[in-house]
């Protein structure tokens, strides 16, 4: 044994291609080991549907709505977990405009995601961030929003009325009509 | 010296604790305090304390004597359809519970009626439902003789403006008229049934004639709500009361 | 006996030569000014910032469904429990301003100049590692300014082309803001940015010893690069004095003020929040961010939105790469404040640009005041004598939600122009314009107000002049009488 390190001590290039063969070898490992972890950290970019993909969300009774008003509906979001607690509890605000035409729009301004308030006396909905307004139809009337609130799809089967979410709608990602 | 007095202070403060939160916070719907409902809810249009406000005055041990608790609550959850009383239900797209309603209307019975000295007079009905039905021609003279010198007639104004006018009239209930006509608004010189005209007290018939016969100045198509049933309440809405407490 | 101990110890650990390779190196004398006390300061903070933190992730859950339930434990059950919470918030804001006012005096004695640049670049990292724990720090006080806040985050990194949508994802660890959000700004702001920042700090401190402590810069003296190393070298010679014990009397004296004070805002103001249940359904809410970010909410608020975007992602790239690449560009030349007047002004300017966006940040006068329509009264003196038909238009006033962005008297929205003395402006059809058609950033009322609510309003509004100020007249009109006509002139 001594006699060999005795070797190695004497025999300098021999210890430096150990040295590289080490350092190439972890660079190997290195990378094998960054796969899992890139993909672990960067998982929505590898399947973002997998997190979020949107589903048909029953808010109750059609007829509970009434024509012609607008009025606050919650939902479970369909993709939470059991930890989640009130947040995965999504308000939306549902305006009934005839007998089996709906409008639901998703409580978040368009600007920066504050969650709009709906006013029935001035048929308005004001954002308390930054005051964008929007008109009872969910287009954009005053303030800094660039465009209308963002409207769930909807339909109405059985009496029960529907609507397509199941993401945070951001401009890059409004909800799908 | 200086130095010296800040950890004095800091031990001082941390006795006393006076940093240390005091509650925590509160679901708007379970606030039932009356001062804190009514100052949030009600004194844009009834004034602080229910004093002088352009809605109708609540601080009135008068009208508190006339209108029953039941009238208050349904008028608070209701509103009143077609006037810029709108509806505090939760049921009816407001923000109240039943539970801060009924501590609204219990607020108001406890903190501002007192017992009235009727002078002799009966207390007019007041819900326009249970008055008997009004006339528009006696309601004519009746004005004439008990509004028209404040109100004016025609061309001639009168001091405390006309209620003549069509938009006026469009945007008032028969039951506002048929309550101001009983209470007046003593905060702003108008006085009461009893005091329009010195020896005349005007009576149910002679209040149902007045306000019949303004509904009748009204223009088409306005406080149309009032004649039929306001008892379309919401079906299947469940009120936060019963709603999901924050879970803990 | 000790002194047996030291030996024995110092034998295997080296603590004298350790000692004097750091602690007592030896610095200019005229660095033991009261102007050089910040950055231990701003280290103190931080060490505080650590324990105190440690302390809280004893009794701390970081879950979406128990981290509100435990702030309140802490805060009302957990003894002491609200004096820690307060311990960090204060220890947080005193980093904050601390380590602000280092970096002006850093900026301002040219300390950032050759060739200590990668001192001052490495200060800039710690700076934005510092604001990443502060926004950090208050999604980890989970109520419900923390889910709008992250709701906002969201919706910025939403503006992102191309990827914007995965980046959301990314940032939320899922579609929507819920458990694994919270999980993953709990991990990054007690374990990745806490050991980024340790990190930095050392070599920080590493650059201190090396490179020196800045001399305190005097007018007329600027660097040169080939002579300012020889220059330091016969400063500390000829006036360097040890740093353990002869420079840091000062330093100790602010750190323990500095503890003091947090002690007492602690126990006086206590811990901020956290304020109502992070429940998305309680839509009542008005969210606003912490004292640190109310500028960029209010720069939000007054950008048009058609450079909203490009203003949002490349001014904060452009200030901060300004500040990594300032040593490079004036890397020598003038230290001291006295001939530096550019440096003097950009300073003065930065802060009241600050100051200014957070003032209107906090007081946010863009905002509708959402309960105004409901609880600010009309002032009394508005409803004197008016006929029945105008107060009516109050209560139209008030029913409509006018108040939310306009105020009577200084009570109610700021948003919209107050309407106090409103009809010494505008005319009777020019009010009736506005109000049906909007513009301006007002909405259209036309599809919402029956005649009768226009008139009636309308009708309200034309008496909200003062007796001084006449009603506004439409100048195509022939002015009624010809004795008023010298009053008409003058107005």
């Amino acid at each position: 044994m001594t006699e060999k390190k005795e070797d190695d001590a004497q025999n300098p290039t021999r210890r430096n291609v150990l040295f590289k063969a080490g350092v190439a070898v972890n660079a190997v490992a290195g990378v094998l080991l960054a796969i899992p972890i890139v993909g672990y950290i960067f998982s929505a970019f590898a399947h973002p549907k997998l997190v979020g993909a949107e589903a048909w969300i029953a808010l109750g009774d059609a007829d509970s709505y009434v024509t012609g008003q607008t009025r606050l509906a919650t939902y479970r979001n369909p993709f939470t977990r059991s930890w989640d607690g009130a947040t995965a509890e999504i308000p939306c605000w549902v305006r009934r405009v005839e007998d089996q035409k709906f409008q639901v729009f998703a409580i978040n301004c368009t600007h920066l995601g504050c969650p709009v308030r709906w006013f029935q006396e001035s048929k308005l909905f004001m954002c308390p961030c930054h005051g964008g307004i929007y008109y009872e139809d969910g287009s954009r009337a005053a303030g800094p929003p660039p465009r209308g609130l963002f409207e769930y799809s909807t339909k109405v089967e059985n009496g029960t009325l529907y609507v397509k979410g199941g993401i945070l709608p951001t401009l890059s990602e409004p909800l799908s009509s | 010296m200086k130095a010296a007095a800040f950890p004095l202070i800091a031990l001082l403060g941390l006795s006393a604790g006076c940093g240390k939160p005091k509650g925590q916070a509160e679901r708007p719907q379970a606030v039932i305090n009356f001062h804190q409902l009514f100052s949030e809810n009600c004194a844009a249009c009834h004034g602080t304390s229910g004093k002088t406000g352009a809605g109708p005055k609540l601080n009135d041990p008068l009208y508190l004597a006339l209108a029953s608790r039941e009238d208050m609550r349904n008028v608070i959850e209701n509103g009143r359809p077609g006037t810029p009383m709108p509806a505090f239900g939760f049921a009816r797209g407001g923000t109240l519970t039943e539970k801060q309603i009924g501590a609204i209307v219990d607020g108001m019975e406890k903190e501002w009626a007192k017992p009235v000295n009727l002078q002799g007079a009966t207390l007019p009905v007041y819900g326009i439902a249970k008055a008997p039905p009004g006339n528009a021609r006696r309601g004519q003279a009746q004005y004439m003789r008990n509004c028209m010198m404040c109100h004016g007639f025609g061309s001639f104004k009168g001091i405390a403006g006309p209620i003549t006018d069509p938009n006026y009239l469009a945007l008032v209930s028969n039951q506002y008229l048929r309550t101001t006509a009983i209470v007046g608004r003593i905060d702003w010189g108008m006085p009461d049934w009893r005091h329009r005209i010195p020896g005349h007290v005007m009576n149910d018939q002679d209040i149902s004639d007045v306000v019949a016969w303004l509904a009748s100045q009204r223009p088409k198509g306005y406080m149309m709500a009032e004649n039929q049933s306001t008892d379309n309440s919401f079906a299947n809405q469940s009120s936060p009361d019963s709603e999901r407490e924050p879970k803990r | 006996m000790l002194r047996s101990v030291y030996n024995w110890l110092d034998k295997r650990l080296y603590l004298t030569k350790l000692f004097r390779s750091t602690a007592g190196h030896h610095v200019p004398a005229s660095s033991g000014s009261w102007f050089y006390v910040f950055g231990s300061a701003t280290l103190l903070c931080f060490i505080l910032q650590i324990i105190t933190g440690t302390l809280l992730a004893l009794v701390y859950v970081p879950s979406t469904n128990e981290a509100w339930n435990s702030l309140q434990y802490l805060n009302h059950v957990q003894y002491l429990g609200w004096y820690l919470r307060a311990l960090h918030n204060w220890g947080s804001n005193f980093m904050v301003a601390l380590m602000t006012i280092h970096m002006v005096q850093v900026f301002l004695f040219g300390a950032y100049k050759y060739p200590r640049e990668l001192t001052w670049v490495s200060g800039v990292f710690l700076l934005v590692a510092t604001l990443a724990m502060a926004f950090t720090g208050q999604v980890m006080r989970f109520d419900e300014d923390a889910y709008w806040g992250l709701g906002i985050g969201a919706s910025i990194t939403g503006r992102v082309p191309l990827i914007g949508d995965r980046l959301v994802h990314l940032l939320l660890g899922g579609p929507i803001i819920a458990g694994e959000t919270l999980s993953r700004f709990f991990a990054l702001h007690v374990f990745v940015i806490p050991a980024i920042i340790i990190g930095i700090v050392g070599m920080h401190l590493r650059l201190v010893l090396t490179k020196g402590i800045n001399e305190y810069p005097v007018p007329g003296k600027p660097v040169r690069r080939d002579t300012y190393d020889g220059e330091y070298e016969k400063v500390i010679e000829k006036q360097g004095v040890p740093f353990v014990p002869d420079a840091i009397g000062k330093d100790l004296i602010f750190a323990a003020l500095v503890l003091v004070l947090i002690l007492a805002c602690s126990a006086i103001f206590g811990p901020a929040g956290p304020s109502g249940p992070p429940d998305p359904t309680r839509v009542d809410t008005v969210p606003r961010p912490d004292f640190y970010f109310l500028s960029v909410f209010a720069a939000l608020a007054l950008l048009p939105d058609w450079m909203e975007t490009v203003v949002l992602f490349v001014t904060p790239v452009m200030m901060v790469g300004l500040l990594f690449i300032l040593p490079f560009i004036s890397g020598t030349g003038e230290k001291s404040a006295r001939k530096r007047p550019v440096a003097v002004l950009s300073v003065i300017t930065i802060f009241l640009v600050l100051g200014t966006l957070t003032y209107m940040g906090d007081t946010s006068p863009w905002s509708p005041k959402m309960n105004a329509w409901s609880s600010q009264p009309v002032p009394v003196d508005l409803l004197q004598h008016r006929t029945p038909l105008e107060t009516r238009g109050a209560l139209v006033l008030q029913n409509k939600q006018c108040r939310n962005c306009h105020s009577l008297e200084g009570h109610g929205g700021q948003r919209g122009p107050a309407l106090d003395g409103v009809a010494s402006r505008l005319t009777r059809d020019q009010l009736i314009r506005q109000v049906i058609q909007g513009g301006g950033n007002m909405p259209a009322y036309g599809k919402n107000l029956s005649p009768p609510e226009v008139n009636s309003l309308v009708a309200f509004m034309l008496t909200l002049h003062s007796p001084s100020r006449p009603q506004a007249r439409d100048s195509a009109q022939p002015q009624v009488p010809a004795s008023k006509k010298v009053s008409g002139k003058s107005q």
